[in-house]
């Protein structure tokens, strides 16, 4: 999986956890609840220039970035234009309403790329258990998280053996290959669940995963002054935009 | 030396009719002993694990740890399965949290550990089996030998008085074989009781005190493992084959006694016939 090596890779990788969680989130709320284009480019700029800071390929972040963007054009077609009975127009008013979702939505996954691929999930989950996010949804997550590892290796490594013995030569036996593997996989995932919960409990494992991480590194007192800053400073400009634009 | 482990009139079966994966067997393993179990494969020896560890309770017979009789009260297996770890046989099966440190710690947590007692185990045994260069990598980036370590490392840090190793040495390259061999030894030497299941016969000749052997879920014979070795018939029905140390031998000697016990060994007596 390309965003977890990329967050692996990355120059902020070794940065609290917390800060750039907080600077996540506290970013993209504002942004969401403000709804200005301008905080939306200023959003957009700042998440995009740390993220390829930390390492990204510019090529690379463009490209994660357009898939949103795909999809934010075509869902915004429909608010662009006004259908009527007979004819279709388009507003103006409609066109600057659609641009600035466009943009809000697009800052607000740039504030989730900057925070996907500066953090690995390891500490994205510390920081979750610090909130006191239910354990379920963590001990979920952790294990969804190895398991999708684990399947993706078993779904290649049959593919490839398909492959070898001509298991996609054409479209009706890509299809058939398809199903098996599908199939097959979900064998798999059933009999592997069986086996880690066996060595689970090989290990005195008492319905609760219990987890300790490694020791983080403390936040530094510059990172919080400055995104306290950035933030505040979003915040008042999109206050002051409300009320005097 | 003292009993830790045995068994008496040992069945178990997965389908609950007469098919019995251990069919009446009876062991006992002694306090520091170093055991191999061999047998072909299907021949109940990962089987026999999993009973031993309580995570498969025996249809019938007894399984006695320290002599005393193993119960199947929750209480009893956390006390059980925190003296006798498994490192299984395919790691992937074992490794299931996101980094290194994580999964190490997994174990020591539930033995009911503090956070600060916790991370000054995890750290000493980093340090001892020298896998500081990829504790903070996820899991799932780990090679096949790095991953083995790790799991030799989640049993290791619970430090258990048996530990069982199912063939520790499958899909590994040499560099890694000698690194899980290398800790075995420094486990044997602290006097740790060592249970392997292997095919590797040139290992178990060297390394075991006592080799069991397994075939069709019965303990076939239980002994030292020049007499497994010497005997045809229990390698033939176990598919094994002797060791080169003992082939080689026979095949120079005339005398089928004082068998080498290594290669070093098998050395010093042909430089000696040269002579």
């Amino acid at each position: 999986m390309i965003i977890d090596k990329l967050s692996y890779n990355s120059k902020l990788r070794y940065e609290n956890a917390e800060v750039k969680f907080a600077f996540a989130v506290i970013t993209l709320l504002i942004c969401v609840i403000s709804r200005f284009t301008v905080t939306a480019i200023i959003v957009l700029a700042v998440t995009g220039i740390l993220t390829i800071k930390s390492g990204i390929p510019v090529f690379r972040y463009l490209k994660f970035l357009s898939i949103p963007l795909a999809f934010l054009f075509l869902s915004t077609i429909a608010i662009i234009f006004d259908f009527k009975p007979f004819y279709i127009t388009i507003n103006k008013n409609n066109i600057f309403y659609a641009l600035n979702l466009i943009l809000t939505s697009l800052s607000a996954v740039s504030c989730l790329y900057f925070l996907a691929f500066t953090t690995t999930i390891m500490d994205i989950l510390s920081v979750l258990k610090k909130l006191k996010c239910p354990k379920i949804i963590l001990e979920l997550m952790l294990l969804i998280y190895r398991f999708i590892f684990i399947l993706l290796d078993t779904a290649y490594a049959i593919s490839i053996a398909q492959n070898a013995r001509l298991g996609n030569i054409n479209y009706k036996t890509s299809l058939k290959s398809f199903g098996i593997l599908g199939s097959s996989l979900m064998l798999k995932a059933i009999k592997r669940s069986q086996n880690v919960y066996i060595s689970m409990q090989a290990r005195c494992y008492d319905d609760t995963i219990n987890i300790l991480s490694s020791k983080k590194a403390k936040p530094k007192a510059k990172h919080i002054i400055m995104i306290t800053l950035f933030d505040g400073f979003l915040l008042i400009f999109s206050i002051w935009s409300k009320f005097f634009l | 030396m003292n009993t830790i482990l045995r068994c008496e009139n040992l069945y178990f079966s997965y389908d609950e009719n007469d098919n019995y994966a251990l069919n009446n067997v009876n062991l006992s393993i002694k306090k520091g002993q170093k055991i191999a179990l061999m047998g072909a494969n299907g021949s109940g020896k990962s089987t026999f694990f999993l009973c031993c560890a309580g995570i498969l309770k025996p249809c019938k017979g007894n399984l006695f740890f320290h002599n005393e009789k193993i119960k199947y009260d929750k209480k009893s297996l956390l006390n059980l399965r925190s003296k006798i770890g498994i490192v299984f046989q395919e790691p992937d099966n074992q490794l299931f949290c996101a980094s290194v440190y994580e999964e190490i710690s997994f174990g020591v947590l539930n033995l009911g550990f503090s956070e600060e007692e916790t991370r000054l185990k995890v750290d000493n045994i980093i340090k001892t089996l020298n896998i500081q260069s990829f504790c903070e990598k996820p899991t799932h980036a780990l090679s096949g030998g790095q991953k083995k370590q790790v799991a030799i490392a989640d049993i290791l840090v619970m430090s258990p008085e048996i530990i069982i190793f199912d063939e520790p040495a499958s899909s590994l390259d040499p560099k890694h074989i000698k690194i899980v061999r290398e800790i075995i030894d420094k486990l044997t030497n602290q006097g740790l009781t060592v249970i392997m299941s292997t095919h590797d016969v040139d290992y178990a000749y060297e390394w075991a005190d006592e080799i069991i052997l397994f075939s069709d879920g019965e303990v076939i014979m239980q002994s030292k493992p020049i007499d497994i070795f010497t005997n045809d018939y229990v390698l033939n029905k176990t598919n094994l084959e002797k060791p080169t140390v003992i082939r080689l031998y026979e095949s120079i000697s005339n005398n089928n006694t004082s068998y080498p016990k290594n290669l070093k060994e098998l050395e010093t007596y042909i430089k000696a016939r040269l002579k």
